[in-house]
């Protein structure tokens, strides 16, 4: 055991290690009223930048179908909506944490719900996060909970981007 | 991390140990009773606080601050904690920050194993020489009736099995240590469910997760608070991933597992996943014969249930340049977690960890 864990030690591996560890970490939100997309944003990002892997994807689009989906095929909510409630209702109940990795650095991203009555776990969501991402339907425009997830990042010091 | 990486990292930072990040709790104590609170001010300069953290600490060591908050805060708050130790990879991390959050002391609370007796071999082993290595007090429980009745994967099926060895043996184990409080070693980043978890995740009487009402947490504020018969279940590790974990064993020099590293061992494939054959008790099709392959293992678990894959990686740096490359979740090789969409919930919500 001992000797598996002292191997001669390439200095590549050992500067991509260094690297690593050294990475900068950026926490962001997404929130924003019911139904405009904020868990599909979150599901086709990673997607796009292909970090859902492979097991992964296969049992999300088993998962999607009955669904309405886009070309490939992906109800995308469902990469983040991960509660049997969830996926039933169609809707985000509680924040959802998923991590990823860039050349540059690390991300941590909540998805957090738009319902009204789970407004306290969006707000759990948002009191770690340094960087929140406001989704609004163009259809729609600005609702009641846009407003007050609004109030809720500037309460607690987030710099804000609106989309 | 090379010697010259690591002394760069201690030169900055003078010194590896560092206590827990800033506790908000502390802010909100500071203020007079009976006086109002200005919340904003207070939020606004513990934030300040908070993001200018990161940049002196490393994300590794941001990481393992947070951990030792956590052990702390359950020591603290709970008349009876007690740690889970699966013998794999996240209790090994799970175990050295518990020993570094209390050092010099000992770890005050016991470790708790659930053996279903079908783990490895060399899981058990480990497990006995870490118990006599080192100062802890460890627990090891098994379902009796379970094993009298010769409960086996084999015969009554992962879903039951695990039901039984599992999950009952779980509470049964908690319930007479009458625990108010279960670390484990459990991250978001594993599975669909768990990335919705709490890190101070409340249990009912009847140890069951209601993932519909979750508990506020705000910043590190946690609420420990618990009504007779209830438990919580903590999760310090819950924002680390299994990259994180792996270049934190090897930063550390962590001990594990061999069975991690790989190597020729006897293996059967059943329905597309490699078994390894552990001892004779696996039932062998007529005209099977083990054959020896590389392989090593992505987790650990019970070894009829646990996949292994085919790999040449035999040292960590090798282990952490193939994980990085690969297209698969670790959880692939876990059997039991394939049985239904949202089976790791329903296991949850009948009291499994």
């Amino acid at each position: 055991m001992a000797d598996a864990l002292t191997p001669g030690t390439d200095a590549e591996i050992d500067d991509w290690l260094a690297e690593q560890t050294g990475k900068s970490l950026l926490r962001f939100l997404t929130c924003g009223s019911v139904d405009d997309g904020k868990s599909t944003l979150i599901g086709r990002l990673l997607y796009d930048s292909q970090l859902i892997l492979d097991d992964q994807l296969v049992s999300l689009k088993n998962e999607s179908r009955n669904r309405a989906t886009g070309d490939e095929g992906i109800d995308f909510s469902l990469a983040v909506d991960g509660l049997a409630a969830e996926r039933e209702q169609g809707i985000t109940i509680d924040v959802a944490y998923r991590f990823f990795t860039t050349n540059k650095r690390k991300f941590i991203v909540a998805d957090t719900p738009g319902h009204e009555q789970y407004t306290r776990n969006m707000a759990t969501g948002a009191s770690n996060a340094e960087l929140g991402l406001v989704l609004v339907d163009g259809r729609k425009g600005i609702l009641t909970q846009t407003r007050r997830h609004s109030f809720i990042l500037s309460l607690l010091g987030i710099r804000m981007w609106f989309w | 991390m090379g010697a010259r990486a690591k002394q760069e990292l201690s030169g900055r930072r003078g010194g590896r140990d560092c206590a827990g990040l800033p506790n908000l709790s502390g802010a909100f104590a500071l203020a007079p009773p009976g006086r109002p609170v200005y919340l904003k001010a207070l939020i606004s300069k513990a934030r300040e606080k908070m993001t200018a953290d990161p940049e002196r600490l490393s994300h590794l060591d941001a990481l393992e601050a947070e951990a030792i908050e956590i052990m702390r805060e359950t020591a603290a708050s709970f008349e009876r904690p007690v740690m889970m130790y699966s013998v794999g990879k996240d209790s090994s991390v799970l175990l050295h920050v518990a020993q570094k959050a209390f050092y010099p002391a000992r770890i005050p609370f016991v470790l708790l194993h659930v053996d279903t007796t079908w783990k490895f071999r060399e899981m058990i082993e480990f497990r006995d020489e870490m118990a006599a290595r080192s100062e802890v007090d460890l627990i090891v429980h098994t379902n009796q009736e379970g094993a009298r009745d010769n409960i086996n994967p084999f015969d009554h099926g992962s879903a039951r099995y695990t039901d039984i060895m599992k999950t009952q043996a779980l509470r049964q184990a908690l319930n007479a240590g009458k625990y108010d409080a279960a670390i484990g070693g459990a991250r978001r980043d594993e599975e669909k469910s768990r990335a919705k978890e709490r890190i101070f995740s409340h249990r009912n009487s009847a140890h069951s997760w209601d993932p519909k009402n979750q508990r506020p947490e705000l910043w590190r504020t946690y609420n420990t608070r618990l009504a007779p018969g209830e438990s919580m279940r903590v999760f310090p590790l819950s924002n680390w991933t299994e990259l994180d974990i792996w270049t934190y064993i090897y930063d550390r020099n962590i001990p594990i597992v061999p069975l991690y590293f790989a190597a020729m061992r006897p293996v059967v494939e059943r329905s597309g996943t490699l078994i390894m054959v552990d001892d004779d008790r696996i039932p062998l099709e007529p005209g099977e014969e083990p054959r020896l392959e590389m392989v090593r293992f992505r987790t650990l678990g019970c070894y009829p249930l646990t996949g292994a894959i085919k790999s040449t990686a035999a040292t960590l740096p090798q282990i952490i340049m193939e994980m990085n490359m690969a297209r698969n979740s670790e959880r692939e090789g876990r059997l039991i977690d394939g049985d239904q969409a949202a089976s790791m919930e329903k296991k949850k919500l009948e009291g499994y960890f």
